[in-house]
Order: structure tokens, then C-alpha cells, then sequence
């Protein structure tokens, strides 16, 4: 019984006026959203956009409207709508950190079937505390940073949110001074690298239970040229001497320990002075102790 | 049994014949809301090119004299592609460029859909959506002529890995 009536509608179907060679309607609706954080993770965006590609036929499109929803970490919602093809938001964080989910929508009237509606699909963004160091600008080598033996490199870590703890650590070759809890801290060489960036110094940011760790290469340099600059003369460079020996004259005559055994017969004059080479010296006494001036060496490999 | 087979067979029987469900309204279904058809999160090998560029470009467009909410908002949505100032610059002028040239589609778009309803203004709504994607063709054209390889390298591999899985297409049909 059932299959004669399955064949008589089939048969019906078959003869049937064909119908389908009418133009016919078919949707075609597609929604993107994406979230996406400010680079000091203080404000959260999202966005929703719409296309339409159907097929109108007899049908006509209109008054598109775009909604984007913005879930915070806590639950708050923020909505916004618009009309036309794209909706956005903006929410601060205000320190919320966690998982951020954006929900968009698309409506429109067709002329056909009234109020369409489609879209849902959640996009999401994770807020995450961010930290960054920033090195002295003239120790820059390229996203690297160097120091001199016996020098130092002020560095400073930035971390969002604000109000974050830090921790940093230096590599070998290199040494923390201050507190290595502060924002600001100066790492000084004490050992010539043998490579390029074959040390490092790492900031650990912590905020509301969560960190976020940065690092950079770092490199201990040798000081192998001096550049005499802005001097009233002409500029120089000039290739670094194997010594360089810095004279000093104390106005009250202290007996002092003498840092080194060599000293220079300028040096006994009444001025301070910087003598670069080791021809230019003679070697005088090995005293222990002197009076009134003082000397230092230091080897420049 | 056979009850359960006549169930089966009738959605075929439909499309062999080409009856279409609902003829005299044109359309499929009513339901307010669209089944997926697409969703770009498990098949984005399904989301067009076209399509995808046109939804993020949609999403990234601001006029070059926006509000500075709007444009930080841009610059969030083009961090990913880690252009350098200048690379972001001639970018925010031609993204600028583009939003002009979408805010005319959308006014005229407006004017149509407010017109009475018949052929004609169906034609014209389509035509003024098709214009809408060439505009944004354009624009993608230009991009590709403006930057380096490497930037439009960069630029590709977001539209598939980022873009893409993030859009849903919705409809009653292929």
C-alpha cells in the first residue's frame, strides 16, 4: 500500500511543471568575529562583520544590523550594534585577566521571508600580563643588548597591568646590581663574551597570580677602540691601547695603597690626567704607598 | 518500516524533481535563524579566499580621520601581522581609502532597500553587493601590488590560520 503510494508521488513529482527552472532563493550569509588586546593589554576589542552572498532572485536585502557581545573573564557583557556590515567594541580591562570571548550576530529584513537572523560563533582572546625590557638606547644591538667589561647597562622591564612585581636574573658574564625586584636594575660585564649574545638576562612579571617572563641576548664587550669626540678638534679613532693608565691628584695629601706598580713621571705634576699607551710612561718606583696622586691600570686585551 | 523509507526517500524525491519548497515565497525557510552551513573552526579549507579577506579588510577598514578609539582598534587587529611603521602606514592608507569607497556601497545599498520592492530593485541590490566585493577585490589587489612578498606571505598565512576558522558561513544551501 505504502509503496504504491510512494511510486504514485514519485510519478506525480516527474510530471510535475518544472517548477525549479524559476530563479530561487537561497541564503548565504557568512558572520566573522575576532578579538584582539591593545599591546599594554589594557583595552579588549572585538569585532563582528557580515557578508552577504546570496541569492536574491526577486528577493531584495536590506537593513543589515551587526552585533558584537564582549564576555569579560567575570561574566560582565558589553554589547554593541550597528548597522551595516561590521560592528566593533571596545572594553578596558581594567586588569581582568583571563579569557575574553567575543559573539557576533547578523541581521537583516529580506523582502521574502522578513527577519533573518545568523551568527553566534565565539571568537577569544586571552589576557595575559605582558612585560618588556627596555635597554639604555645606546647599548641597543638591534632587539639585543651589550654591556662593557667592568661597565654597566641600565635596563628597565615595563609589565601590564600595572602594578606587577618583578624578578629579574642575569646569565653568566654578567652581574645584577640593585634590587632585582625593582623595575630598574644595571647588569655589569665581567667576562668578554666569547659569541654574540651568548648571555641573557630575564624579567618575570607577576600580576593578579599570573606572570609573564621576557628575555634578551646579551653581550659582553671589550672595549678595542676609543672615538675622541666633540673635543673642540677634530674627531678620532683611534685603535685601543693595551693599557690605559687614569692619574689622578688628590688635593689632600692621604697616604694611599698603590693600585698598580706602574706610574708615570707626568702623573707627579699638579693636574689630573689621562694617559692613554703604554710608551708614553716610564716605570718609576714600586712604592707601597704614596702621597698625593694615585694611579690605575687597567689591560685592555 | 516503510513508513521510515517514504520519510527518507522525500527530500530526494524533491530535489530530483526541483520542486522547490516553498516556490511562490522563493525561499527555503523562515526560520529567523540560518543553519550553518560552513563552519570555517573544523572545515576552514571551505571558507573562500575572497570571502575571508573581505570579512577581515570589513573588519580592519577605518577612515584615516576615525576617532582614535577606532583606529587603536585597528592597530589591535593588525599587531599579528607585524608590519613595520612604514609597512603599517601605507596599509592604514589604503584601508582608508577602502572604507570610503564601502561607506558609498552601504548608502546606496540603504537608498535600494528603502525602494519599493520588485525585480528591479532585487537586481539592484545585487548588483550593489556584487560592486561591494569588487571594491573590496580591489583593494585586496592593491595590497598584494603595495607590499613585499614577505608582507603579503604574512598577510595570507593570517587570512588562512587566523581569519578563516573564525567565520561560519550560514544559509539554505550550496
Amino acid at each position: 500500500m505504502a509503496s504504491m503510494f510512494a511510486g504514485t508521488l514519485l510519478l506525480t513529482l516527474l510530471l510535475a511543471p518544472p517548477v525549479a527552472a524559476q530563479c530561487q532563493m537561497i541564503y548565504n550569509v557568512s558572520v566573522y568575529n575576532d578579538a584582539a588586546v591593545s599591546e599594554d593589554q589594557s583595552m579588549v576589542y572585538g569585532v563582528s562583520t557580515t557578508s552577504d552572498s546570496s541569492i536574491l532572485c526577486t528577493c531584495g536585502h536590506g537593513s543589515y544590523e551587526t552585533r558584537t557581545t564582549v564576555y569579560a573573564p567575570d561574566g560582565t557583557q558589553y554589547v554593541a550594534a550597528s548597522s551595516g556590515f561590521a560592528s566593533s567594541l571596545a572594553v578596558a580591562t581594567n586588569g581582568r585577566l583571563g579569557t575574553w570571548t567575543v559573539t557576533g550576530n547578523a541581521r537583516l529584513f529580506c523582502s521574502c521571508a522578513g527577519l533573518v537572523g545568523a551568527g553566534g560563533v565565539a571568537a577569544s582572546i586571552e589576557v595575559q600580563p605582558v612585560v618588556r625590557i627596555q635597554i639604555e638606547p645606546t647599548k641597543q644591538q638591534g632587539s639585543s643588548g651589550f654591556v662593557l667589561t667592568g661597565d654597566t647597562t641600565a635596563l628597565t622591564a615595563t609589565g601590564y597591568p600595572a602594578g606587577g612585581t618583578f624578578a629579574w636574573q642575569a646569565g653568566p658574564k654578567l652581574l645584577l646590581s640593585g634590587s632585582a625586584t625593582q623595575p630598574n636594575v644595571v647588569v655589569r660585564g665581567i667576562e668578554e663574551s666569547s659569541s654574540m649574545g651568548d648571555t641573557w638576562v630575564q624579567v618575570t612579571c607577576t600580576v593578579g597570580g599570573k606572570s609573564a617572563a621576557a628575555s634578551i641576548r646579551f653581550t659582553v664587550r671589550e672595549a678595542r677602540r676609543f672615538a675622541a669626540l666633540n673635543l673642540g678638534g677634530l674627531d678620532a679613532t683611534v685603535r685601543a691601547p693595551p693599557r690605559i693608565r687614569l692619574h689622578h691628584l688628590d688635593h689632600i695629601p692621604i697616604p694611599r695603597p698603590i693600585r698598580s706598580s706602574h706610574r708615570t713621571a707626568e702623573s707627579l705634576g699638579n693636574r689630573s690626567s689621562q694617559d692613554v699607551g703604554a710608551s708614553a710612561s716610564a716605570r718609576l718606583s714600586t712604592h707601597p704607598f704614596t702621597s698625593g696622586q694615585h694611579a690605575e691600570n687597567r689591560i685592555v686585551k | 518500516m516503510i513508513r521510515q523509507q517514504f520519510f527518507r526517500i522525500w527530500p530526494a524525491l524533491l530535489c530530483a524533481s526541483g520542486v522547490a519548497v516553498a516556490s511562490q515565497a522563493q525561499h527555503v525557510h523562515s526560520a529567523p535563524d540560518l543553519p550553518v552551513l560552513v563552519d570555517g573552526a573544523k572545515t576552514p579549507d571551505r571558507i573562500p579566499d575572497e570571502l575571508a579577506y573581505a570579512h577581515f579588510l570589513t573588519a580592519v577598514v577605518v577612515e584615516e580621520n576615525a576617532p582614535e578609539e577606532a583606529r587603536k582598534r585597528q592597530a589591535a587587529l593588525l599587531l599579528p601581522l607585524d608590519l613595520e611603521a612604514d609597512e603599517r602606514q601605507l596599509l592604514v592608507t589604503i584601508l582608508g581609502r577602502l572604507k570610503l569607497r564601502l561607506n558609498e556601497t552601504e548608502a546606496s545599498l540603504r537608498d535600494a532597500a528603502g525602494a519599493t520592492q520588485d525585480p528591479q530593485t532585487s537586481r539592484r541590490i545585487a548588483a550593489i553587493l556584487e560592486q561591494r566585493k569588487q571594491v573590496i577585490a580591489a583593494a585586496v589587489a592593491e595590497i598584494r601590488r603595495s607590499f613585499s612578498p614577505a608582507v603579503v606571505d604574512r598577510l595570507d598565512r593570517h587570512i588562512q590560520n587566523r581569519v578563516k576558522p573564525k567565520i561560519v558561513i550560514y544559509g539554505s544551501g550550496n
